[in-house]
């Protein structure tokens, strides 16, 4: 294989390609327009969502040490919710169907005579994780604030120690855990949950996975449209120096249309974040962490379903006979494997579905990249890896597929399975 | 008996339930310049497609310099230089980029590959204009070019399917000059396949007569012209072929 040879055909390859319409709308400024309309439309489904946050939450209090101290009476009944005592375990309550359990110590009143802000903390329940689940305990926050500052306030009167201005907006410091699939998660923990799995990582892979198979797909079909096919297959090269060739050009484009995807969602984020603040709801901290081994095992798969969707892109954009037609059969073939991860961001954990559904989404490397990176971030090693190694099965598979679709005579006359079934499809028409 | 530059035995190839071609045999010597002539259909470009390797033949054998171009492709295609019959141009390069990157792909050093490209420039006799691009050009000069880069390689063998077809007359002459021009100067070998009868008449040593995937005749213009009793080679095709066509201008 020589460096030179596949560097002129990558060069003509990007030549070529950036001049494309479909290219330079589809990768560039496709995107950027795209996240800006998404950064209205989430604006507007903001609003309506802060709606549904205000909604009454049902809420239960757990007092630790005998019986519970007038703060904390005032509290519940402040916030119509009841009081167990300590033998009564938050986990149970949830189950039973409260949507927040407080957690109150006996040091409560102690801790705001003197001024210093009470810990106090709070198990939340949510239906599915999801965007609303970050937004939701904000509304308990503010009541705990609220119906704390009132409880506080004739202590204050009595007492007027020397107290802090932090103490004054929030007497309570509040602890918030989130109680998912039997597992107590804090915050962040949640925030990386719902913004990895739900929406950085569909998005992802969208932006490069995608974007990869089109512009391969469209690199195939202008060589059909401009009758150049021929000529490239009679030059003194191998077949994997020209795929390879092609396969650099559309890499580096893929790149580039990933820059402009996170500069576009960089945008959305902006819009959003702006969003949140004027509906007056509370702020969702956008900062998360997300392990280290998450990340890799993000960045591996992320590389594997890359490699996967370009060889997919050459092979469907082979079969089509020009730029209109490779689009429209990678934009297809995209979108059935893109369904499963839209489901997943819609707020199904993938690492909670079943053996047999997981195997059946297997076939779909979009989907095995979702739940690789969904595996990681929680902590299931072993199903990442095996996602992983599902994934470089993949990239084995359709290299193999492409040696064999991707010869000279299929590429220009199509293959012959595919003959076979436009035939009895024409035949059908016919009859 | 030097080895044949092309051995073609015995092709056959179906395209699903359509039969391309159903026996072709043939040999082109070296340095020499042959002619496939048939109607649209007859197998004419399937048959060149195989040799160049594009299309596997159902059954049968060709070899190229003594190659099989399904065993030994770089070598084959290293050796041969195919224009087919529709092919394109990348509308966003420039005729000079163009033939930089086919340069590049036969060449072994930036300077050969420099040498083409000048070679290439001055075959297509488009000057000033390979620097615009390929979409600008008119269907002549796209066809004049990709010549240009077919024969700039120095091709052993050069196989150029319907090397005129739908050009006027004026880019048509220009275009069988360089071919001509060509075969002189290099002792290349050149299979092309035509509808045009006098442009065969013109540039070929030796000419095939193909119809339904069969070849029907072959010799040299005069032998054929001798053999059907014809004035040119169109009546003599016409009376190869039969099924009942009267040559217009045949005598009585």
């Amino acid at each position: 294989m020589q460096a030179r040879k596949l560097k002129a055909i990558a060069k003509k390859e990007l030549r070529e390609l950036i001049k494309e319409r479909p290219v330079l709308f589809g990768l560039i400024l496709g995107p950027l327009i795209m996240y800006i309309i998404m950064g209205g439309a989430a604006a507007a489904a903001t609003s309506s969502m802060a709606k549904q946050a205000i909604a009454p939450p049902r809420v239960a209090i757990v007092y630790k040490g005998g019986e519970p101290d007038n703060i904390t009476l005032l509290l519940a009944k402040t916030i119509h919710a009841p009081v167990f005592n300590e033998s009564v375990s938050p986990t149970s309550l949830l189950d039973m169907g409260y949507e927040f359990v407080i957690i109150i110590n006996q040091s409560l009143s102690a801790t705001i005579s003197l001024g210093k802000q009470a810990p106090i903390t709070v198990y939340y329940k949510p239906k599915s994780l999801g965007w609303f689940s970050l937004n939701r305990p904000k509304i308990v926050e503010s009541l705990l604030d609220r119906a704390l500052l009132n409880a506080t306030a004739v202590i204050l009167k009595k007492y007027m120690p020397d107290i802090t201005p932090e103490f004054l907006q929030k007497p309570a410091r509040i602890q918030l855990y989130y109680y998912h699939n039997g597992r107590a998660m804090s915050q962040s923990q949640v925030a990386g949950l719902v913004m990895g799995v739900s929406l950085a990582i569909p998005l992802a892979i969208l932006t490069t996975a995608v974007a990869a198979t089109q512009v391969a797909a469209i690199s195939m079909g202008v060589e059909k449209e401009a009758k150049t096919l021929e000529k490239l297959l009679t030059l003194p090269i191998s077949r994997e120096e020209l795929l390879l060739g092609k396969l650099l050009a559309v890499t580096v484009l893929a790149l580039g249309g990933v820059a402009s995807y996170m500069a576009g969602l960089y945008t959305y984020f902006a819009m959003l974040s702006h969003s949140y603040s004027s509906v007056g709801t509370g702020q969702v901290s956008f900062q998360f962490t997300v392990p280290m081994g998450a990340l890799l095992v993000t960045g591996v798969g992320l590389t594997l379903t890359l490699y996967a969707s370009i060889v997919i892109g050459f092979i469907v954009g082979s079969q089509a006979q020009d730029v209109r037609g490779s689009q429209l059969a990678s934009g297809y073939t995209t979108m059935i494997l893109a369904v499963p991860l839209f489901i997943m961001f819609f707020g199904i954990d993938p690492t909670q579905l079943s053996t047999t559904v997981k195997a059946v989404l297997a076939v779909d490397p979009y989907a095995l990249l979702g739940i690789a990176s969904s595996a990681s971030i929680n902590g299931y090693a072993s199903l990442a890896m095996l996602s992983l190694l599902g994934l470089l099965a993949h990239d084995a598979f359709w290299t193999l597929a492409a040696a064999r679709l991707l010869d000279a005579e299929s590429m220009i006359i199509g293959h012959p399975l595919l003959r076979r079934l436009s035939r009895a499809l024409a035949k059908r028409r016919t009859s | 008996m030097p080895a044949p530059a092309i051995l073609v035995e015995d092709l056959y190839k179906s395209y699903d339930e359509v039969r391309a071609l159903n026996g072709v045999s043939f040999q082109v010597g070296e340095g020499e310049i042959y002619g496939l002539i048939g109607p649209n259909g007859a197998g004419k470009t399937t048959t060149l497609r195989i040799i160049a390797g594009l299309l596997r033949p159902d059954e049968g054998r060709v070899l190229v310099l003594g190659h099989d171009p399904f065993k030994e492709p770089v070598r084959v295609k290293k050796a041969i230089s195919y224009l087919p019959e529709e092919a394109g141009v990348y509308k966003n390069l420039t005729g000079e980029y163009f033939l930089r990157f086919i340069a590049e792909i036969y060449s072994d050093s930036p300077r050969e590959a420099e040498e083409m490209v000048e070679r290439g420039a001055e075959l297509s006799g488009l000057g000033e204009r390979l620097r615009s691009p390929m979409k600008t050009y008119s269907k002549g000069m796209k066809r004049r070019l990709l010549l240009a880069a077919t024969l700039m390689t120095n091709p052993r063998v050069a196989i150029l399917d319907e090397p005129t077809s739908g050009l006027d007359v004026y880019n048509s002459v220009l275009m069988r000059n360089a071919i001509r021009e060509y075969a002189r100067n290099s002792n290349a070998t050149i299979l092309l396949s035509s509808h045009n009868m006098l442009e065969v008449e013109y540039l070929c040593d030796r000419v095939a007569f193909i119809d339904h995937g069969v070849i029907i005749a072959e010799g040299t213009p005069g032998e054929l012209l001798e053999r059907y009793g014809a004035v040119n080679l169109e009546e003599a095709f016409v009376k190869a072929v039969g099924g009942g066509i009267t040559y217009a201008g045949s005598k009585a």
